[in-house]
């Protein structure tokens, strides 16, 4: 059995959007399944959504359009790809293809798409209750689609449609990698991670950086289109870098020049290491939740200070540079 | 391998033979009733009109073929059974897709108003019939697109308004109408139901009036004593009753049912008289 399953090592990742197909013309590209299976696989897809299509019409009508025909297959590959992406290893997923009943694993996709429908409708909820002091218009403009997802939603029939409309990016403008209701699971949870940081910090130093930072541009805190968790994080870690030791938006007189004379020659990848070290001695390190979803990010956000940094140009990057505690 | 969202012509149904062969089961009932039939030729003449059709209206078909139905459905009519019968039933064909094509289309994104395949028949039949069709397909199409078409419109609308109303109504915190949507609804839902059913029950007699003349047996408005009736044909009846109320543009599950009894019915004569021809 195992010599069925050739995957080189040196194989490049399959993207999470259209998972199932870009495994399945893998599969068939390197003969990693056999082609009796891939034509069974097809088939029972292909009574999958014609099951769908029935269960739609409940036996009313013996058609459907052409274009909720390709929603009812969009949405059986969606619960394969629901199914196969907690895999987290593309070979385990092909395995799964090949061997798997695969009615089996489209119950299973379903199971997972509608708990992440609720964990989903749970976690914006929350990210919003603790976002909802700083809250911006933007992050207001994100309450519309979330009612729609709530109520026009249809986890059996189009799982993959769901239309994230907001205009809010999330923590250093991450892409979100699936589509459908996985893809606002990722993004709710996101926030919610974001709102849990922001709960992290003093809420009034957040609003004065807010102020400052909002000032700066002519404009006032509820127009900034940042994202709030990226300007709290940046300027906590010009004052961390400077010593603070405390979770504070207020940086030490003469911060932006510090920062500029000590980090004009360090590589992206040290600062990383120091932003690191101040993360892990932080109070945020107690919140697991907050720190893997901080972990993958900070190489990013390291190398944008750093690109500031060296440039001498430290008063740019932090949101509000001359914030100081008063005396 | 092909593996892309391009999915053969239907989800799920039958094949062009068994399609034939279902048409061809027909013919015992239409000969012993009309003294009509249909040859192989003719069978597969208007199977392949049928399955031309529906992907001209941009459909894909789901279940089994809806022409052994038509048959049935429209040989009492006095106007199928002529000369032209195999023609008759690919033009009827032709018009019950077209139709649906155009209805499913505008009801797409409302699943709740999709007029059944029964339902949809019963129409076509009650305008074939009428005096002012009398088995003319073209004037019966026309007719049926002027009014059920813009009559779903209407429906949709209405229920488009409605729901806007109960949104803006409902609208007093609007953070936790938006973050708490989904409960909203299901409690709106709930009570609506409740409110559908007393208004039920207060509009029962009018209701079942109407629905008698829409979907009862037309027939009967043309005998002697109900022609003294100032009453239009079965097309202006139909408008004025939906202009007043486009909900009755659906019918009642009970009439749907009645109908899902008798077409399940034929199609087990139609499967006995298929085996019986078969048998040595």
């Amino acid at each position: 059995m195992n010599r069925m399953m050739p995957a080189a090592p040196s194989a490049k990742p399959i993207p999470a959007r259209d998972y199932t197909i870009g495994l399945l013309h893998r599969a068939a590209a390197e003969g990693a399944i056999p082609a009796e299976r891939l034509e069974a696989v097809r088939l029972a897809l292909h009574k999958a959504a014609a099951a769908n299509a029935a269960a739609f019409t409940k036996g009313r009508s013996s058609t459907v359009t052409r274009a909720q025909a390709e929603a009812f297959y969009r949405a059986v590959f969606y619960q394969l790809d629901a199914a196969l992406l907690p895999l987290h290893s593309d070979s385990a997923a092909l395995r799964a293809l090949r061997d798997a009943d695969i009615s089996v694993l489209l119950e299973n996709g379903q199971q997972q798409i509608l708990a992440a429908y609720e964990q989903a409708k749970a976690a914006f909820r929350r990210a919003y209750q603790l976002t909802q002091p700083f809250e911006t218009l933007f992050f207001r403009g994100l309450l519309q689609p979330f009612a729609k997802f709530c109520t026009q939603y249809d986890a059996r029939f189009q799982a993959d449609a769901v239309t994230l409309d907001g205009e809010y990016p999330l923590l250093c403008r991450q892409p979100i990698p699936v589509g459908g209701v996985l893809g606002a699971h990722f993004y709710y949870t996101a926030l919610l991670h974001e709102g849990e940081l922001l709960c992290a910090f003093p809420a009034g130093e957040i609003h004065e950086m807010l102020s400052a930072y909002a000032a700066r541009y002519l404009t006032t805190p509820d127009t900034v289109a940042d994202n709030l968790a990226e300007l709290v994080l940046r300027q906590w870690f010009g004052a961390a870098l400077c010593g603070a030791e405390t979770l504070t938006m207020y940086l030490p007189a003469g911060a932006a020049d510090t920062l500029n004379e000590r980090f004009r020659y360090s590589s992206a990848e040290s600062l990383c290491a120091q932003m690191q070290e101040l993360l892990s001695r932080s109070p945020l390190a107690q919140n697991a939740g907050i720190m893997s979803y901080l972990q993958p990010l900070l190489p990013q956000m390291a190398a944008e200070l750093e690109r500031f940094f060296s440039a001498g140009r430290a008063a740019v990057i932090l949101p509000a540079a001359a914030l100081c505690a008063k005396a | 391998m092909d593996f892309s969202l391009i999915f053969s012509e239907q989800l799920a149904g039958l094949t062009p033979a068994e399609q034939r062969q279902r048409i061809l089961a027909t013919n015992r009932a239409a000969f012993r009733s009309y003294g009509v039939s249909l040859t192989h030729d003719e069978a597969e003449m208007i199977a392949q009109t049928g399955r031309e059709a529906v992907s001209a209206a941009g459909l894909v078909p789901v279940g089994g073929s809806i022409i052994p139905r038509l048959i049935r459905w429209f040989l009492p009519s006095g106007y199928l059974a002529g000369q032209n019968y195999a023609q008759n039933i690919a033009r009827l064909t032709e018009a019950f897709y077209r139709l649906r094509g155009e209805l499913q289309e505008i009801t797409a994104g409302e699943p709740s108003l999709m007029l059944s395949d029964n339902a949809l028949l019963d129409y076509l039949y009650r305008f074939y019939v009428s005096p002012t069709c009398s088995g003319d397909i073209d004037e019966m199409l026309a007719q049926a697109e002027r009014i059920l078409i813009p009559a779903m419109r209407r429906l949709l609308d209405r229920r488009a308004a409605e729901k806007k109303q109960q949104d803006h109504a409902a609208a007093g915190d609007t953070v936790t109408a938006a973050l708490y949507a989904d409960l909203i609804a299901q409690e709106r839902a709930e009570s609506a139901l409740e409110q559908e059913a007393d208004e039920e029950a207060y509009d029962y007699d009018y209701r079942t009036g109407m629905t008698r003349d829409i979907f009862g047996n037309y027939d009967a408005d043309y005998r002697e004593e109900s022609a003294m009736r100032t009453r239009g044909t079965f097309a202006e009846e139909l408008t004025a009753a939906l202009s007043l109320r486009p909900d009755f543009l659906m019918p009642s599950a009970a009439k749907e049912a009645e109908w899902a009894d008798m077409a399940e019915r034929w199609a087990e004569e139609d499967a006995a008289a298929g085996r019986e021809e078969d048998a040595p």
